[in-house]
């Protein structure tokens, strides 16, 4: 149909005349219409992010009269381009209360906000925002790390990018300046998309307002291109699926291990649990916004004893204000499968609780107003290492509960960033998974092998005996 | 008025209309918390920079991250630092014995020297320095307790090795002229109080330091002024974002602030506390320090009259260590202060007068209630543990006195003073008794 590339055009030209669109002025009125209906809660009536609900809040909400954006194809301090604004109105901003709104407001509602974001600011009237280049060679992630060494990301984002670098915490801590840096292992966090691509216009025209300063000047184009990859490549690969429901302790000969690192640990299988802000029961308050996305689990037993070591990313291992804490949580009493926070009255739970500064208790619990501590009667060996807690929990197999091959015993896992204001209920959370420990191999086969070949070779002598004789 | 947090905080300090409270100035709410970097190099000495740049531990009250620099990174940051340096920064005059130490000073140097040593030690006394400045004792002991971090007092034992004394003179004079945010008080010096506080801080041995500093190579400075090595020192400014924290000439700024607002018109409330920092070390609502009482409802208890006096000569009501240094306000300052507590600091709670009570049964009620046993008033023994009473009326708003007789621990949870649940009666008739208490 080699007429129908000009037909389109010509068929559009005709509706456009029949159906004018929305006036200038009218597309504005419908922006401002929505916005005092939708944004100016956070926003503020006159766009200066003062709106009601935006006390206390850090990031503020935007203040489009300044018009300080963070999220550009832009150069650093420039204004973003229309469709930078569609895109962040549209999937907002993740691990802030900016709201993503794509599934709530119409494409026409996008552009009339658009059009009314900008008439708050006369920086609009006055510069034309054009978008940057973005590289499309090949990239190499490993000259990527180097560049990463040498622009000095570490000193924010950390040595391996956890975002505990030295000069985010003394802001964080020393002054209590909440400007905290990525985390790049969590790339559902970024703020404006987890491509290398959106990574490289981040490193080249920084975040407007912020610590993160453009690269524009000081790495070249392939360097920036490299350093994205790099950063993208240290977001967490979940090792299974969230369909995996099943921590399987593998077995080893002698010892548990009693550190982190060791060779036996490669025996377990890891399993990435996700986690979620404790948001049913409140008070004190329903949890959006925990600082642990998941944790890693890994479990072994010998025979005697059983060893769990959980390990999850917290970007800072300081005691204040609260201390950081995590448990494991399993029914107790064999056969029942409790309410997943802290039980019920029926289903009591029981908790191996840690909380820096090495305490460790036993809880029991039904509900989450009903705790009982207890000395421990498990061991717990945590360490803290470049924004990532390793927690290893050890008690014996049997007890309460027992763990036996071939049972599968709900199991939970939660920990709490005291730093971030959790404590209590204010966690982040698993579900109930299961555990299961790997059967001791036992020896009777072999022995059965063993005597039945003995058994056959004695008949066998025998008839030969009997042949010979 | 909310807890605005310090870097989201406009500072506001619009004029009020009249009979509106005023809007005071609350120095933590500073965009950036550490002192501009562009004159630098007027203010220390090179060792002393390069030592902070490689070990920003070293010095215990520093709150700057370690940046892990090597030694020519050091080199390269400082080389920059001094090229931005503004050759017109402000200079003085100094007798040319200054230059001199004191075993080549002649004896009437010497002499001069002493007097003006004595005469900066009594302006240090006054100024109370040792509250949030720590020095060596004559003994090596430290006067003063110690440098309170949030305060963010600079540790003075190392004056001589750090401080150029052109810069001391600007500083000790007028603290915001070179740092327009910082906490520090202006004294409102005279010229010779100054000089005499710059000689008394560059010679006595509390401010030297402790280990002799190491020889240096000579010429180990003209290295910095290599163009090379000014622009690498630039670039690793940048790559190391110290402009979140400091003010540096030629480096892009990053994070955005509120316009400021021009400073409030003088003889206001609101350009005492401005230019005193008041809310250094009190609060105010929930805004400034924690060193010194808060002043949210002061108004309440205290006299007018009792403030404006001890605004002009803080007393000796605190050891040493805690007393309010001397601001030497004027007569006028101390009363628009005054009035300003008295009219907008108030506890709605507290009652502006006392119903009418016999105080020859408030002396009796003070005897048999036990009161004795704790407060004096003059008359015959008392005890030590509550203060004396002997002035209070000149001291305290009669309302707050009853009010405080019958909710002690409404006041201060924290207070000592039994709660005898006196009846009305009771509490008018001991205020009347304690309200003839007077100078
Ligand atoms: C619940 C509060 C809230 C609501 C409602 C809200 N926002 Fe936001 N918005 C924020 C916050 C907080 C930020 C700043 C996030 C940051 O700086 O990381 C923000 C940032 C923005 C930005 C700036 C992105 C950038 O690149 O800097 C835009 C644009 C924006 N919002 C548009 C809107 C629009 C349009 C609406 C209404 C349809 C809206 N917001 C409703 C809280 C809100
Ligand atoms: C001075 C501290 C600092 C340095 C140095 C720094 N960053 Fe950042 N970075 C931040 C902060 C703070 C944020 C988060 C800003 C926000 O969320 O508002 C951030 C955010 C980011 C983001 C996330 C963008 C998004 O979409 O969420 C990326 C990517 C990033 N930085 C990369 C880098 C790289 C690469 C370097 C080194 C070339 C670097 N940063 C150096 C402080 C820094």
């Amino acid at each position: 149909m080699p007429l129908f590339p000009l037909f389109v055009p010509s068929v559009l030209f005709v509706l456009s005349v029949l159906f004018p669109g929305p006036s200038q002025a009218e597309t504005l009125d419908l922006g401002r219409a929505i916005y005092m209906q939708r944004c100016f809660w956070c926003h503020g009536e006159t766009g200066h992010g003062d709106g009601p609900s935006a006390v206390g809040m850090f990031p503020r909400p935007r203040d489009f009269v300044a018009a300080d954006y963070k999220i550009r194809s832009t150069p650093h301090g420039h204004l973003p381009t229309d469709e930078d604004l569609l895109r962040v109105i549209s999937r907002g901003i993740p691990g802030t209360p900016m709201p993503a709104w794509v599934k709530i407001l119409s494409q026409e509602e996008h552009h009339a906000l658009v059009a009314y974001l900008k008439s708050l600011s006369p920086r609009f009237a006055a510069e034309k925002p054009q978008p940057l280049p973005v590289p499309d060679g090949p990239a190499n992630p490993e000259a990527g790390k180097e560049v990463y060494r040498k622009a000095r990301c570490f000193l924010c984002h950390g040595e391996a990018g956890r975002g505990d670098g030295e000069l985010t915490a003394t802001l964080n801590f020393e002054w209590g300046i909440p400007h905290s840096a990525r985390d790049f292992t969590r790339g559902w966090t970024f703020k404006g998309g987890h491509e290398p691509h959106d990574i490289y216009l981040r490193i080249t025209g920084g975040l407007n307002g912020t610590p993160m300063g453009p690269y524009a000047d000081i790495l070249t184009d392939q360097e920036r291109w490299d350093l994205a990859h790099y950063v993208a490549s240290l977001d967490l690969e979940p090792s299974a699926t969230t369909e995996d429901f099943l921590v399987t302790a593998a077995l080893i000969e002698g010892n548990l291990p009693e550190t982190h690192d060791g060779p036996a640990w490669q025996k377990a299988r890891m399993l990435t649990v996700p986690l979620a802000g404790q948001i049913v029961q409140s008070p004190p308050l329903r949890w959006w916004t925990p600082s642990a996305g998941a944790c890693n689990v890994r479990a072994l037993h010998n025979g005697h004893d059983i060893a769990f070591l959980v390990e999850w990313d917290d970007p800072t291992g300081k005691p204040e204000p609260l201390p950081d804490s995590a448990f494991l949580q399993f029914p107790a009493q064999e056969g029942s499968k409790p309410y997943f926070l802290f039980g019920d009255s029926d289903n009591p739970v029981k908790l191996w609780h840690w909380q820096a500064g090495n305490t460790a208790e036993e809880w029991t619990a039904t509900g989450s107003a009903n705790t009982e501590v207890r000395p421990a009667i498990f061991q717990v060996y945590p360490s803290y290492k470049e924004g990532r807690w390793r927690v290893l929990f050890r008690r014996s197999l049997s007890g309460e509960p027992s763990f036996e091959a071939g049972k599968f015993l709900p199991v939970l896992f939660s920990v709490r960033d005291g730093a971030n204001g959790e404590s209590g209920n204010v966690r982040a959370t698993s579900t109930w998974l299961y555990v299961t420990v790997e059967r001791p191999r036992s020896f009777r086969p072999w022995l059965l092998a063993l005597a039945y070949m003995l058994g056959a070779g004695v008949v066998e002598l025998w008839v030969l005996a009997k042949l010979k004789s | 008025m909310k807890t605005l947090h310090p870097f989201l905080a406009v500072m506001l300090l619009a004029v009020p209309a009249p009979g509106e409270e005023p809007r005071l100035y609350n120095p933590y709410d500073r965009p950036k918390n550490g002192p501009p970097l562009t004159n630098v190099f007027h203010k220390a000495q090179p060792l002393w920079l390069w030592d902070k740049l490689k070990q920003p531990k070293h010095h215990p009250s520093a709150r700057m991250p370690d940046f892990k620099f090597s030694d020519e990174e050091a080199m390269d940051a400082l080389a920059y630092l001094k090229s931005i340096a503004d050759p017109s920064f402000p200079k003085q005059e100094w007798p040319p014995w200054t230059a001199k130490t004191e075993d080549t000073m002649n004896d009437e140097e010497l002499t001069e020297m002493m007097n003006l040593t004595d005469m900066g030690k009594a302006v240090w006394g006054n100024a109370r320095c040792t509250v949030c400045h720590k020095a060596n004792g004559p003994g090596g002991t430290i006067i003063g307790g110690f440098v309170d971090l949030r305060v963010g007092g600079i540790d003075l034992q190392i004056a001589q090795a750090k401080l150029e004394r052109d810069w001391l003179y600007s500083w000790v004079k007028e603290p915001k002229s070179y740092f327009l945010d910082t906490l520090m008080p202006r004294y409102r010096l005279s010229d010779s109080e100054a000089r005499a506080l710059v000689e008394f801080l560059l010679r006595d041995e509390a401010f030297r330091p402790t280990t002799e500093p190491k020889p240096e190579a000579p010429g180990r400075w003209k290295a910095l002024d290599d163009p090379s090595r000014i622009s690498r020192g630039k670039r690793l400014i940048e790559l190391s974002r110290c402009v979140v924290c400091h003010d540096i000439k030629g480096i892009l700024e990053l994070l955005s602030f509120p316009p400021r607002p021009a400073p409030p018109s003088e003889n206001t409330v609101s350009w005492l506390f401005y230019d005193v920092r008041c809310l250094s070390c009190h609060s105010i609502e929930g805004r400034g320090g924690t060193y010194a009482p808060d002043l949210t409802s002061e108004g309440s208890r205290l006299k007018a009259s009792w403030i404006h006096d001890f605004l002009i000569q803080p007393d000796l009501i605190r050891p040493l260590s805690q007393q309010m240094p001397k601001f030497n306000l004027s007569p006028e300052e101390a009363k628009t202060v005054a009035d300003y507590v008295q009219q907008f600091r108030r506890d709605p709670r507290v009652p502006t007068s006392v119903p009418p009570g016999e105080a020859e049964k408030g002396r009796a009620l003070f005897q048999s209630k036990g009161c004795v046993a704790c407060h004096t008033t003059g008359e015959g023994p008392g005890g030590g543990v509550g203060p004396t009473l002997d002035f209070v009326a000149d001291r305290l708003e009669p309302g707050y006195l009853f009010h405080r007789l019958k909710h002690p621990h409404a006041v201060n949870p924290f207070s000592a003073e039994p709660d005898y649940g006196l009846s009305d009666e009771e509490a008018a008739a001991l205020s009347a008794y304690l309200l003839g208490k007077k100078k």
